[in-house]
């Protein structure tokens, strides 16, 4: 289940066969990963492809319209290797401060650099001091013509030796406060003084990418390269990271991806007990679960994107609640599918080589632009907002709805002027939940189905409940993180619901046999446990089996 | 480091029986550290297994904890042969999987069915700190060795062996090697037989494959042969001819308590330094250990460890005190154990978070702990043969437990709760594994959660809304599977759903923290296991994923935990840790972690040999 999509389907034929020996190839991962190599050749194959001008907006002279879209080449890309996905995504992360607070260097420098097919890497983070970004210690002092002098170190930084250029995240002020912090762009090629990358550092996952750092010592930066107005550094950042954490989603559906391809494959070979392993109740059943959350996460995924385009002021809270929710469906099912392999999923040569690599990179993806302890903070932010949103009902509603989860592109823009810092109404999609449901209800037919909807709006009604009663402190307590957990799981449940109306609608039956498996998933993450019964079980597997 | 240090036994001698079985914790982990966290990265990243190690465990003699007393060796009992390995695994998992426990599955086949002359010869290799490799696994058959294709015929001039073994560690530099072949054509329980092989990777028509690579426990020397015509003495049948299957499910009935206990020990070590990395880190203006999310998730984390640990321990005792009704509790340890400590792993995962992903610097250490945590209990039969296994035995369980409610005079002592589980002293000899069942047996264990004198405790106490959830769990269980069709429980489980056997597993880990508590609190009463901080949280977190609610998330959004339980065990757990105190039940001294210790980082190249 794809979005329809030229980006994706023109990097699928591209990389060629994942099961072959190509460039693009799960063999071709897994023999860089071993000596930790980055993977030069897919990175140039993908320049050839003009896939940076995915990182860029129409606007600014590149190809970004539809951000579903492009999510969903990078999702293709991260199936055949999660390294190669991540250090050449990461040239839009570089980007995003750009294209959000500076208009004319956008246009005039990062812009063209980028469609050059030059990396550009973002700096936040610094060593000790972790998601903490208003900890911020690299210090910038602002000239009086416009230079800056750089001092100080960025660690743990993905392309920080690869790119030409770093987006850095510096302060420029003592005070505290959040006005303290400036974004500079930092292009190499005209440092001028002392500064120095540092060395790659070796990580379990991803272990080709060049994640390393840079360090400054009164290096010179020439005038017009401060992004925006000074002070705004973490204002930036932070509206950079709600579009860049909906990205991040595809990433954890390229791996679960490639998961599922593993354990099709693997179970439709191997025999046990006399009987093929995929006619075995217990693969069976993983198979499906782990689909399931799979579809789960790419709805989330889907209508996290589109809000960039269509419903900006709400990303405060679905770019964190969808980089929450997605990986938090596909790593448990990554994990489930690797144990259908046995010992095979542990071992680093062989047909099933790819299968290691694969939980471990995948592991990275929850670390990435904001840890789960981040992003649920993030969604607590939102508490109050969302508390504040009533239900709506209406048709607009609906068709917005439909176009936030819609299988065909979008043609509206990303205008990072309409984003804000927090959500003044909460969450469209999730005040549209009950209304979507009883839509689903009114056309299906499926007394399963049904019971499982109703169940899934029960769970809402305690969800909304516990909302509007809980207190927040500065460091929240566990209850309220998982009370966060299950907005986020709400709202993946509404994007789901909302696909399903819009397929039906279009007399589309494919998602049909997921709605059982995808809502008994649901209703046990929100506390009400339902298992897939056997029938539509084995229904969904046949339309798995059909895949492969 | 050369890859062939790692053969390089240091023997001072064949060991002193009469010398006092002591066992220096110093030497493996004391803060001396002679074998320190540098020293093991560097050896993994390497794929070898640490030098200075294999000659600790060899100065030791810890192959001797394997060997019956009466056949020379120090085994008596195993929570005692437990806690004398546990510490090789905390320090490197690979080291404790290279030198010994796939030695003790092999071995236990011979203390099981072997001749006296059999026993004695593979006595011999143990006690001289040697390995015995266990050829079962055949790369195409998987965990379903009925289907193996390795076969041998017996001629005048003793046995031929052909096929392939593969995957297999240790395979091709054992002293010994007890080879899984097939004797018979066909499926059939009796295909299959058991040979005891002397130096098999240098017979004559032995092949070796090389080295497998894994992700985890890199050290682990993974080999593999092919045997083209390769002729074996002809008293080498361990047991019967036929009888390998037999054979194999009592024996192993030892390893499937023991691996859970060492696995244990592992998920020990990844926590202790978790803790320490999360103590010395600062984040938001605090140390991240205190931060009220990594608070809860610390303190569930270590009471599902202390849950793990509790049933582990109840399965190795019952080696000894029910061997009767062993089978049932071993193989739900071996079920229960390793997806508990999955969530373990997951949450120290979360609050790890980027600093556990380098490789290098102080974290680096957790990272591989907890990768070769997921190897080890692998290494052994896969969670779904051990659910297959129980699923036969749900019925006559089911009809039991439900005469028992139906206020029945329980049959025999068998059929109720046994303490004797909990009492580790009992262990006065060495077990029999010709006394281990092969089926049926009662329910000394599942059954703590109904007995009357536990309930008397728990009434009206902090425990019991969460016991009271699992007595509910317990009477659906036995009404699902007296209601299920009794030809779906046939040994394959095909077509029966092996959630049965996953929710008795569950009951199990359950009732063990329960037993646990009670013993500890009549026995301990200053132990932690004697509060109802750890067991109210384990029990509430069993409970959780009985009714299927919070699996998806594992532990590590501890919503459930009671503050003052957490606050509770927060406080013991960095006591503990900072006192260099085991976070297992035995709360043996291990020293303290060497998390801000590890050592110089190896090098690029180093890692990925």
């Amino acid at each position: 289940v794809t979005a329809a999509d030229g980006l994706a389907r023109r990097a699928e034929e591209a990389l060629g066969d994942p099961w072959g020996g190509g460039v693009g190839s799960y063999a071709a991962a897994v023999d860089l990963d071993r000596t930790s190599r980055f993977p030069t050749a897919g990175a140039e194959l993908l320049d050839d492809l003009g896939f940076s001008a995915q990182y860029v907006p129409r606007r600014f002279g590149g190809d970004l319209v539809d951000v579903a879209a492009a999510a969903a080449g990078v999702r293709a890309v991260a199936r055949r290797d999660l390294t190669l996905a991540i250090g050449h995504a990461k040239t839009f992360l570089g980007a995003v401060s750009a294209w959000i607070a500076d208009e004319e260097l956008a246009r005039d420098v990062v812009a063209p650099m980028v469609l050059s097919g030059a990396p550009v890497s973002w700096g936040l983070t610094e060593r000790g001091r972790g998601s903490d970004l208003a900890a911020t210690a690299t210090r910038a002092e602002l000239h009086h013509g416009g230079g800056v002098r750089l001092t100080g170190e960025k660690w743990l930084i993905n392309n920080a030796t690869r790119g030409r250029a770093v987006t850095l995240l510096v302060r420029t002020s003592d005070e505290a406060g959040p006005r303290a912090t400036s974004l500079v762009f930092c292009d190499k090629t005209e440092l001028s003084g002392s500064w120095a990358t540092l060395p790659k550092i070796a990580t379990h996952g991803i272990r080709g990418a060049d994640i390393s750092g840079i360090r400054f010592d009164r290096a010179g930066v020439p005038s017009g390269r401060v992004i925006g107005a000074p002070g705004t550094g973490l204002e930036t950042v932070l509206k950079g990271l709600q579009v860049t954490r909906t990205l991040c989603t595809a990433l954890a559906l390229g791996a679960g991806d490639a998961a599922l391809d593993h354990a099709l494959c693997f179970t439709s070979e191997r025999v046990l007990y006399g009987r093929r392993l995929d006619t075995l109740p217990a693969a069976r059943r993983d198979l499906v679960t782990s689909a399931a959350d799979l579809v789960i996460a790419e709805s989330a995924s889907v209508a996290g994107a589109r809000h960039v385009q269509l419903l900006p002021a709400e990303l405060p809270f679905v770019g964190a609640a969808v980089k929450h929710v997605v990986p938090s469906f596909v790593e448990p099912a990554v994990d489930r599918l690797a144990r259908l392999l046995g010992a095979n999923a542990l071992r680093t040569e062989g047909r099933y080589a790819a299968v290691q690599k694969i939980v471990r990179d995948d592991r990275v993806v929850s670390v990435f632009d904001g840890t789960t302890a981040v992003s649920l903070h993030a969604v607590v932010n939102e508490f109050p907002s969302l508390v504040r949103g009533r239900p709506l009902d209406d048709g607009g509603t609906i068709a917005l709805a439909a176009r936030l989860v819609s299988p065909a592109p979008i043609d509206v823009e990303w205008d990072p002027a309409r984003q804000r810092l927090v959500s003044p109404r909460g969450s469209t999609l999730l005040r549209a939940l009950p209304t979507l449901a009883d839509r689903v209800v009114g056309r299906s037919d499926d007394a399963v189905e049904i019971g499982l909807i109703r169940r899934v709006l029960r769970c809402w009604a305690a969800v909304r409940t516990d909302l509007a009663a809980v207190r927040v402190a500065r460091h929240p307590e566990p209850a309220v993180f998982a009370l966060a957990d299950r907005v986020t799981v709400a709202f993946a449940a509404a994007a789901f619901l909302a696909r399903l109306d819009v397929a039906r609608a279009d007399g589309d039956d494919r998602l049909d046999r997921w709605a059982v498996p995808c809502l008994a998933r649901i209703a046990g993450r929100l506390g009400e446990a339902a298992a897939i019964d056997r029938s539509h079980r084995d229904h969904a597997f046949d339309a798995l089996r059909r895949i492969r | 480091m050369s890859p062939d240090q790692d053969d390089a036994r240091v023997l001072d001698g064949a060991p002193d029986r009469d010398d006092e079985p002591v066992l220096d914790d110093e030497l493996v982990l004391g803060d001396g550290l002679v074998l320190d966290d540098g020293l093991v990265l560097a050896a993994d990243g390497s794929a070898t297994l640490p030098a200075v190690g294999s000659e600790l465990v060899a100065r030791q003699h810890l192959t001797a904890e394997f060997v019956p007393e009466r056949l020379g060796g120090r085994w008596r009992s195993t929570t005692a042969m437990v806690r004398a390995v546990r510490p090789v695994f905390r320090a490197d998992p690979a080291l404790g999987l290279g030198f010994g426990v796939t030695s003790l599955m092999a071995a236990a086949t011979v203390w099981t069915a072997g001749t006296d002359a059999q026993q004695r010869a593979v006595a011999g290799v143990l006690l001289d700190g040697g390995r015995v490799a266990v050829a079962f696994h055949e790369s195409e058959h998987g965990n379903d060795l009925t289907a193996n294709d390795c076969r041998a015929h017996r001629s005048a001039d003793g046995w031929h062996v052909s096929g392939t073994k593969a995957v297999v560690n240790n395979i091709d530099v054992a002293e010994a090697v007890v080879l899984m072949v097939r004797t018979a054509p066909g499926p059939g329980a009796r295909a299959h037989s058991l040979l005891l092989a002397q130096g098999l990777a240098s017979l004559p028509g032995a092949v070796s494959h090389g080295r497998y690579g894994t992700v985890g426990v890199r050290g682990v020397r993974l080999g593999g042969l092919d045997l083209h015509d390769v002729v074996l003495p002809a008293d080498a049948c361990i047991g019967t001819t036929g009888g390998a299957v037999e054979t194999a499910l009592r024996a192993f009935q030892i390893t499937r308590a023991v691996v859970p206990a060492l696995a244990v020990a592992v998920a020990d070590a990844a926590l202790a330094r978790t803790v320490v990395v999360a103590r010395d880190r600062r984040l938001y203006g605090g140390r991240v250990v205190d931060l009220p999310l990594n608070r809860a998730v610390l303190a569930r984390t270590w009471a599902l460890l202390l849950a793990a640990d509790a049933l582990a321990g109840v399965a190795v005792t019952s080696l000894h005190v029910a061997p009767r009704d062993a089978l049932l509790i071993v193989t739900a340890a071996k079920a229960a154990v390793p997806e508990v400590l999955a969530d373990v792993a997951r949450a120290l995962r979360r609050v790890g978070s980027a600093a556990v992903y380098g490789r290098d610097g102080a974290s680096a250490t957790v990272e591989k702990l907890l990768r070769d945590l997921e190897v080890v209990p692998v290494g052994h039969a896969g969670g779904t043969s051990c659910l297959m296994t129980i699923l036969p035995m749900l019925p006559s369980w089911a009809r039991r437990a439900d005469r028992g409610e139906s206020g029945a005079p329980p049959v025999g002592r068998r059929a109720g709760f046994d303490r004797a589980l909990f009492e580790h002293e009992r262990e006065t000899a060495t077990p029999d594994p010709s006394a281990f069942a092969l089926g049926g047996g009662g329910d000394p264990l599942v059954s703590a959660l109904t007995d009357p004198r536990i309930r008397d405790a728990v009434v009206d106490g902090p425990l019991d809304a969460a016991v009271r959830r699992l007595i509910d769990a317990r009477t659906a269980l036995v009404a699902d599977v007296l209601g299920s069709d009794p030809a779906a429980f046939v040994p394959t489980g095909t077509d029966a759903d092996l959630d049965l056997a996953t929710r008795f597993a569950d009951l199990a880990v359950g009732a063990a923290v329960l037993g646990r508590w009670h013993h500890a609190a009549r026995t301990e009463p200053d132990d932690v296991t004697a509060g109802t901080a750890w067991a109210r949280t384990a029990l509430t977190a069993v409970a959780d994923r009985l009714d299927g609610g919070a699996t998806a998330l594992g532990p590590e959004l501890g919503a459930t935990s009671h503050p003052a339980d957490t606050d509770e065990l927060h406080r013991e757990l960095l006591r503990r840790v900072a006192a260099g105190v085991a976070l297992t039940i035995d709360a043996d001294p291990v020293g303290a972690p060497a998390g801000a210790r590890g050592g110089p980082a190896p090098d690029e190249r180093g890692h990925h040999r």
